[in-house]
């Protein structure tokens, strides 16, 4: 049996469940999915970002407004671009992929995807170590920190990365379960936190002075020393794109499709608005009064033991399910059993954990992340909505029996090829790429498409 | 009937989260009894919580 084929019987067996679309009788109400996007997106990262939003000068307009236009330009693309595709097709995104891309294209995806995924969990592993670190008296990294600056801090990382990966590997349900649990005191956490130390910011009841307090002693407009300074469209393209693998990039289609009706992607209004709104101006207000870069140690200065434990709780739940995905990935690439391969993605979370780069460039790594993935999903919306109209043949590479369609490789190599050539030629900042590379995805496989397929046609 | 006594825990819980911040905001409680009353309402909200949200179910 041939590689490709060996790597197609496992990626099918993986995922052979969902093989289908879903039936009438399995979809699923509104609550559902209110529920999943509160839970997902009050995690261990957004006490990075708010503290980040801060240390990068964003002004208090910036934060309110372009935390409003960002977050509901993210909820407009969860609603209206992939909520539509998924309740009309109702299958998961790899199925998707697979039909239009080909296992072998399919799986380099998963493997670049597992990737990322380990690197995220890394990052929460390292927000989880700040808080474990406290009692230990460990140097804690700070804004400065790209490597590992003491033995402290690599021991606490690796106490906290082997915990994480055997309670992954022995309890992943149990612990997914916790997460849930965990969400609503999670997002209370943030809000009582950011309450508490009000007085200490000089903020005081009956002295309406909240917004001057806000403009002089948070959101200064002011950059901290060595960090690049933040305008209003830093933010509004960060919170709109902080999750564009799951929007732009089609991840989301594997929930989507349990919906009724397409407009469930409004659903997504909740977790924007208490994670990436509430939950980072709350970050960013524990940020300005602490004495500490470390999440950890911000939180438990604010609101004692109780702080420390939402850290660690935090990065853990974020970490657990990161780090089933990313061992699922790669169980296909390797072809050993769920511990090994949970091991193996753990081994690579802890090592990432040791360098604080990953926490303190978390905004950078969460737009790599999310370019990465995205002309992807061009290609998918393109398939679904554009290569009909152009008499093309959708879902190519399964009518054609194909294990990878040229035309959708291409669009995500040289698309990320040419994004990165703008980022270290033309300086633009990563932030700013999604976008107009999701829109350029559309067109390129489109053309690619046009010429590829031809001579099979013909 | 157990279902409603872990509700209520949790939910007093979550109270004990909140409400403490919003007393030292106002002046009313020390900054070492807030974390205290925010530590025992953590305890309170998991307490209630995961017997009461945290058992098996099918999901999406």
């Amino acid at each position: 049996m041939s590689n490709a084929s060996t790597i197609s019987k496992r990626l099918d067996s993986l995922y052979e469940f969902d093989r289908e679309p879903v039936s009438r009788s399995k979809l699923q109400g509104i609550g559902n999915f209110l529920g999943i996007y509160a839970g997902e997106h009050v995690a261990g990262t957004e006490f990075v970002i708010g503290m980040l939003f801060v240390a990068h000068g964003v002004s208090v307009k910036d934060m309110f407004l372009g935390g409003l236009i960002g977050n509901l330009l993210a909820v407009g693309s969860w609603a209206f671009l992939t909520a539509p595709i998924a309740v009309r097709v109702r299958l998961s995104l790899y199925w998707q992929l697979k039909k239009i891309c080909g296992s072998l294209l399919v799986f380099i995806y998963n493997i670049v995807n597992a990737l990322m995924f380990c690197f995220l969990a890394g990052a929460m592993v390292a927000v989880a170590a700040t808080a474990v670190g406290i009692p230990f008296g460990i140097q804690m990294p700070s804004l400065q920190d790209l490597f590992p600056n003491s033995i402290g801090w690599v021991l606490t990382v690796m106490g906290v990365g082997i915990v994480i990966t055997a309670m992954a590997i022995l309890g992943f349900d149990a612990l997914a379960r916790f997460a849930k649990v965990a969400a609503p005191w999670m997002f209370l956490i943030f809000v009582t936190g950011a309450i508490a130390v009000l007085p200490k910011l000089g903020v005081t009841p009956g002295a309406s002075n909240f917004w001057e307090v806000a403009r002089e002693s948070i959101w200064t407009g002011v950059a901290l020393e060595g960090q690049s300074q933040f305008s209003i469209w830093h933010v509004i393209f960060f919170s709109w794109l902080a999750n564009a693998a799951m929007h732009l990039g089609m991840s989301d289609l594997t929930i989507f499709r349990y919906a009724r009706k397409w407009q469930y992607g409004f659903a997504s209004a909740v977790g924007m608005f208490m994670g990436h709104y509430v939950a980072w101006i709350a970050s960013g207000i524990l940020y300005a009064a602490a004495n500490s870069d470390a999440p950890g140690v911000v939180a438990y200065e604010a609101i004692g033991l109780a702080g420390a434990i939402c850290v660690v709780v935090a990065g853990w739940t974020t970490a657990n399910p990161t780090l089933y995905r990313a061992g699922m990935a790669l169980q296909v690439a390797s072809g050993w059993s769920r511990w090994k391969v949970t091991l193996l993605a753990g081994v690579i979370t802890t090592t990432a954990a040791l360098f604080p780069a990953l926490v303190m460039k978390l905004l950078d790594f969460v737009a790599l992340y999310g370019l990465v993935l995205i002309p992807m999903g061009a290609v998918i919306l393109a398939d679904h909505y554009f290569i009909p109209r152009l008499g093309l043949q959708q879902y190519y590479a399964d009518q054609k029996k194909i294990s990878f369609n040229l035309a959708a490789g291409a669009t995500w190599f040289i698309m990320l090829s040419l994004a990165l050539f703008i980022n270290f030629y033309f300086h633009v900042e990563l932030y700013f790429l999604p976008a107009p590379i999701w829109i350029i995805s559309l067109g390129a496989y489109l053309l690619f498409s046009r010429f590829y397929q031809k001579p099979v046609k013909a | 009937m157990m279902r409603y006594i872990y509700k209520i825990i949790a939910s007093a819980g979550l109270a004990l989260v909140l409400i403490p911040s919003v007393l030292h905001y106002m002046d009313i409680l020390g900054n070492d009894q807030m974390k205290t009353f925010i530590f025992l309402g953590t305890m309170l909200w998991f307490a209630g919580a995961i017997p009461w949200l945290g058992r098996k179910k099918k999901e999406i």
